[in-house]
């Protein structure tokens, strides 16, 4: 007998208890009482349906993380880009007015 | 006139009740089955599918017929997506002695009572296992669905499918095997090994 045979054996004598016989009747009665989302972009709830689902973030710990890296890597290069080397500071130098003893 | 699932839902967006009528006609014991056995109580598993339609019937474009997803596929996740949200809800499973399981009426009291206490058993081990497995073993085995099909509706590729199946009937024999309904797994092996 195969090993996994017992096993399928118990799994089959599980029968589930029928639906009672109206549900479908009552699926179909109760979707009619049911409002529904308009499908057109233009309609007010259609386009605001389409607008938020501009914005939903469908992995939330992958962007969190991905937003956590842009911002270190970026955070790490402006830090790197502000250093001012001294031949920019001589530049600096000669760009900026010294307006001391105008007014 | 397309009577396919999927062409009826073409029409269910175009707010065609008549071809909704026709899908839950369709397919509403289908996914009842499929959530009775994530649930293990009646009246919940109707609950679950009454919503599922009507959520279906409400927002119908959360199917998108252009993706080449089959209906029953995406409406197999929907439903146990929402039975599992359900369990998730529970503050403790139901004892299985209390569920709705029927004894054969062909059979006599002692037979039934027996077959009753049996089927609890097995209704207890099935749902002590962790979701995705108990989903998996729905699926493959109660559903028929390819392991290929239930990774579709899992999410998941078909070597993970077959895990969570191999896991399931493992966690099952284990489970099972302390009120002797089977043979425990460290003998079954010793036994085949006697015998190669």
């Amino acid at each position: 007998m195969n090993e996994q045979q017992d096993i399928d054996d118990i799994l089959a004598r599980r029968a589930p208890v029928a639906a009672r016989p109206d549900l479908a009747e009552r699926i179909i009665h109760a979707a009619a009482r049911a409002p529904r989302q308009p499908l057109g972009l233009f309609s007010p709830q259609g386009f605001m349906h389409e607008a938020l689902s501009c914005f939903l973030i469908p992995r939330p710990a992958l962007s969190l993380a991905a937003c956590l890296l842009i911002g270190v890597t970026g955070g790490w290069m402006t830090a790197t880009s502000q250093t001012v080397s001294y031949d920019e500071s001589e530049m600096l130098n000669l760009v900026v007015i010294n307006e001391e003893g105008w007014l | 006139m397309e009577d396919t699932d999927e062409g009826l839902m073409k029409r269910v967006q175009k707010g065609d009740h008549q071809a909704f009528s026709l899908l839950v006609r369709r397919h509403s014991e289908r996914f009842y089955a499929l959530s009775w056995r994530l649930l293990g109580n009646e009246a919940e598993a109707e609950d679950v599918v009454q919503d599922a339609f009507i959520k279906l019937w409400a927002q119908p474009a959360l199917f998108r017929v252009d993706a080449g997803v089959r209906f029953t596929t995406w409406f197999y996740r929907v439903v146990s997506n929402m039975a599992t949200d359900r369990l998730r809800g529970r503050k403790r499973w139901a004892s299985p002695e209390a569920m709705d399981i029927l004894p054969d009426p062909g059979k006599g009291a002692d037979q039934a009572l027996a077959e009753r206490q049996t089927q609890a058993l097995i209704e207890k081990a099935i749902h002590a296992l962790p979701e995705r497995q108990k989903l998996a073993l729905t699926l493959c085995f109660y559903e028929g669905l390819s392991v290929r099909e239930a990774g579709a509706v899992m999410e998941a590729g078909e070597k993970a499918v077959e895990s969570l199946l191999m896991r399931a009937k493992a966690g099952l024999r284990e489970e099972l095997a302390k009120s002797g309904l089977v043979a425990p797994q460290e003998v079954r092996h010793e036994r085949t090994a006697r015998y190669r």
